[in-house]
């Protein structure tokens, strides 16, 4: 049988398809959620279908998670993104204790037992520090790729501290040190300090515990991961695809039937 | 920040729909809503609904507290006129905690601000209310129970106040804001002064128990360290109340009629009797009463003890909840076991009871699906929220201030936060609790401040706690998504 996953996020949608016997991902695929969940819900399983080589109509059934998972009108049940974040993680890295998930929109620090169930969580407040959207409007005031960020900061010199943490007023204060002449490498990684501090704070409220993982968009920017992993004083494991541990999870949570 | 494209509880257009409803003109409005006469015909329309079976209440002791309020709303905007023998009777703001049994025994009206901020949340208008209150630069930080009060009460829409009565007890902004809406609003102002006893005595919620033991207040005066300093605090208490009253028939020419006080006391004791009764029936699997239908009664409490009134709404609460505990076919069938669930604006079979929380502080009170989601379709019932505890003993009617005092001096939040966390716990192992949700009030600092040791206690217990951060009041920066989620996730963990 076949189970799938669809994590409908805030920034992109996402779709695993699992082969419930063997344990294994068929396919995956990810792409812009755009302005309308129940399309892009199609459209994600669809294409990680096509991918996988498979028939959609052999998918048996599907769970759906993330913001949108109520505008997923073919799912057979709707898990929160906390649970799936964590089911995943734990499947890929058996020895995780602390999940770091960091969205588009949302971050949360997840702490899971020792047989894989959540035992306490946090997320932000309303509020888009510390997430994907954080970066990204910084991305676009810096003029460079948000792909590049991680690699960029790595290249750093100074310590820039970006005190603010409302995305609007960190925006100005971006534009303040770009007016100041200060390189754009310094301030992408006063950017990623800025975010780990926040992240940090959150483990620290949940109490943090080795092994960690680190799941979502943000996982991908070298440059956070490096930031935290100084900060906490650990060292973080990063799934080879981050933003699909959540579809993921879901896809297992769909296997167990 | 983007909104998410769906809301988990579906009942996004609510605020929308109510502002829209009261889209009249604003001079005609403000004459509606501060008129005694609107508050009459709603009082009547609701009364004739219940006797004719056709009140949108679950329980018809929700239909009485609404009646009640709506009757004491209209008394303090008619001064007595259109409810009572044409006599003016003095209306007196009240904060939260403030006795108004002492207020009933001297016949005047008191007048809740905070209880009116629910009330405006719940028709969709704290918006425009907290927009007054910033605009005279109320800060968006302090609490909106205040904020909104201040904002309706500066705009005109609330009772003129001939004085105003505050106690610092729990609540540390209620003085200053009254003090200031006092000022603002050229009534006088009445201060009772919360000691803080740091001693055993006070700091010791061992017996703080709904079932009427001896209340600490009786364990403190034994402790050797402790006693002497409660013993202070009562007796500075009492004479404060005893100060207050006679200060206030002073002024507005009443008498002191000690058999008033008695029967204001004896009221208040009748209706905390059939308060910890319905208590007692909440223990019961499942719950014979949905939390969002019982927590409307906190009005009750902070509003109507010392009124006959009070007495006969908590005496039919008890028994509707009684009737359906025990399956009684005449039983109100708001909810029965795993039957139907008629929650205002529809019917519908309701999930079972898969959880049992403790809800603890006050929950939003702007239009949201929140309690109804959990509750009916999640099937995660609020079986105790905090404000439900009965923490005090009997009291003794011939006896009233320092029975007040006493009153005020057991309450869990007074003190030391070991006596909330012991209340806390006791409700856990009482109501079968197996999850329990904080809601942290924006701006009260008394609630969240002890939030981390509430949670490490429950923590050593084996109780999930989530935090949720939010308001109760002011509703703009709610998004039923995002609280949605946290709570979903945190039942997906029990």
């Amino acid at each position: 049988m076949i189970a799938a996953g669809v994590d409908i996020g805030s920034l992109s949608a996402k779709a695993v398809l699992l082969n419930v016997d063997r344990g294994q991902i068929l396919g995956y695929s990810i792409m812009p959620t755009g302005a309308s969940s129940r399309d892009v819900a199609e459209r994600v399983l669809a294409e990680a279908a096509r991918r996988a080589g498979v028939d959609v109509g052999k998918v048996g059934r599907v769970v759906a998670t993330g913001y949108g998972r109520i505008a997923v009108p073919f799912a057979d049940r709707k898990v929160t993104e906390i649970t799936c974040h964590a089911r995943g993680a734990y499947h890929l890295f058996p020895r995780t204790r602390t999940v770091i998930d960091i969205g588009g929109q949302d971050s949360k620090v997840i702490r899971i037992g020792k047989d894989g169930r959540v035992v306490d969580f946090v997320m932000n407040d309303k509020c888009a520090a510390g997430t994907g959207r954080f970066l990204e409007v910084m991305a676009r005031a810096l003029e460079v790729n948000l792909e590049d960020m991680g690699r960029l900061s790595g290249l750093a010199r100074e310590r820039l501290a970006i005190s603010s943490m409302c995305t609007v007023f960190a925006e100005s204060e971006v534009i303040s040190l770009i007016a100041e002449g200060r390189p754009k490498e310094d301030i992408i990684r006063g950017l990623h300090d800025a975010v780990s501090e926040r992240v940090a704070g959150m483990a620290e409220r949940v109490g943090l515990e080795d092994s960690i993982t680190m799941t979502g968009g943000v996982a991908k920017n070298d440059g956070v991961v490096r930031s935290l992993e100084e900060r906490l004083g650990v060292k973080i494991s990063r799934p080879e695809e981050p933003q699909i541990v959540g579809a993921l999870g879901a896809a297992l949570i769909a296997a167990d039937g | 920040m983007g909104e998410p494209m769906a809301e988990p509880g579906g009942k996004r257009g609510g605020r929308r729909k109510c502002e829209e409803r009261w889209k009249l003109p604003e001079r005609a409005f403000r004459r509606a809503a501060t008129s005694a006469l609107t508050y009459e015909v709603m009082r009547w329309g609701l009364a004739l609904r219940r006797v004719f079976g056709l009140s949108r209440h679950s329980l018809e002791a929700a239909s009485l507290l609404a009646e009640f309020g709506l009757g004491q709303v209209g008394m303090a905007f008619g001064r007595g006129r259109v409810s009572g023998l044409g006599r003016r009777r003095p209306v007196i703001w009240t904060s939260a905690f403030a006795p108004t049994e002492l207020l009933y025994a001297l016949d005047l009206v008191p007048f809740s601000p905070e209880i009116a901020s629910a009330a405006i949340a719940s028709i969709g208008l704290s918006g425009k209310m907290l927009n007054i209150a910033e605009d005279h630069w109320y800060a968006r930080d302090s609490c909106s129970f205040h904020r909104c009060a201040a904002g309706a009460a500066l705009e005109g829409y609330l009772p003129r106040p001939d004085a105003l009565v505050a106690a610092s007890h729990l609540c540390d902004g209620a003085p200053k804001l009254f003090g200031n809406l006092a000022r603002a609003l050229g009534a006088e102002f009445y201060l009772i002064d919360t000691p803080w006893v740091t001693g055993g005595g006070a700091g010791d919620a061992r017996d703080t128990r709904d079932a009427g033991h001896a209340g600490d207040a009786e364990g403190a005066e034994d402790t050797e360290d402790g006693g002497g300093a409660f013993r202070d605090a009562l007796e500075y208490y009492a004479r404060q109340l005893e100060a207050l009253a006679y200060a206030l028939a002073h002024r507005f020419n009443r008498r002191v009629d000690m058999s008033r006080f008695a029967r204001a006391i004896e009221f208040s004791n009748e209706a905390r009797h059939y308060a910890i009764e319905v208590n007692k029936l909440k223990k019961r699997k499942p719950c014979p009463v949905l939390g969002a239908e019982v927590l409307g009664f906190v009005a009750a409490l902070f509003w109507g003890f010392g009124t006959r009134d009070v007495v006969r709404i908590y005496k039919r609460l008890y028994e509707e909840v009684l009737a359906r505990a025990e399956g009684r076919a005449e039983a109100r069938q708001g909810w029965a076991g795993k039957g139907r669930i008629a929650q205002g604006d529809g019917d519908g079979e309701g999930a079972p009871e898969r959880h049992r929380l403790l809800w603890m502080h006050l929950k939003p009170f702007y239009p949201n699906g929140l309690w109804r989601k959990m509750e009916v379709e999640l099937g995660a019932r609020i079986v105790f929220d905090e404000f439900s505890r009965i923490y005090w003993d009997e009291m003794d009617p011939e006896r009233p201030f320092e029975s007040l005092a006493r009153k005020a001096l057991s309450h869990f939040g007074y003190g030391r936060i070991e006596r909330r966390i012991d209340a806390a716990l006791q409700a856990v192992d009482e109501y079968s609790i197996d999850g329990v949700i904080h809601f942290s009030h924006w701006g009260c600092r008394q609630a969240t401040g002890g939030v981390w040791a509430i949670k490490e206690a429950l923590k050593a217990r084996g109780i999930p706690m989530l935090v949720l951060d939010g308001d109760c009041v002011d509703g703009r920066n709610y998004s039923e998504g995002q609280v949605m989620t946290r709570i979903e996730g945190f039942l997906e963990m029990l």
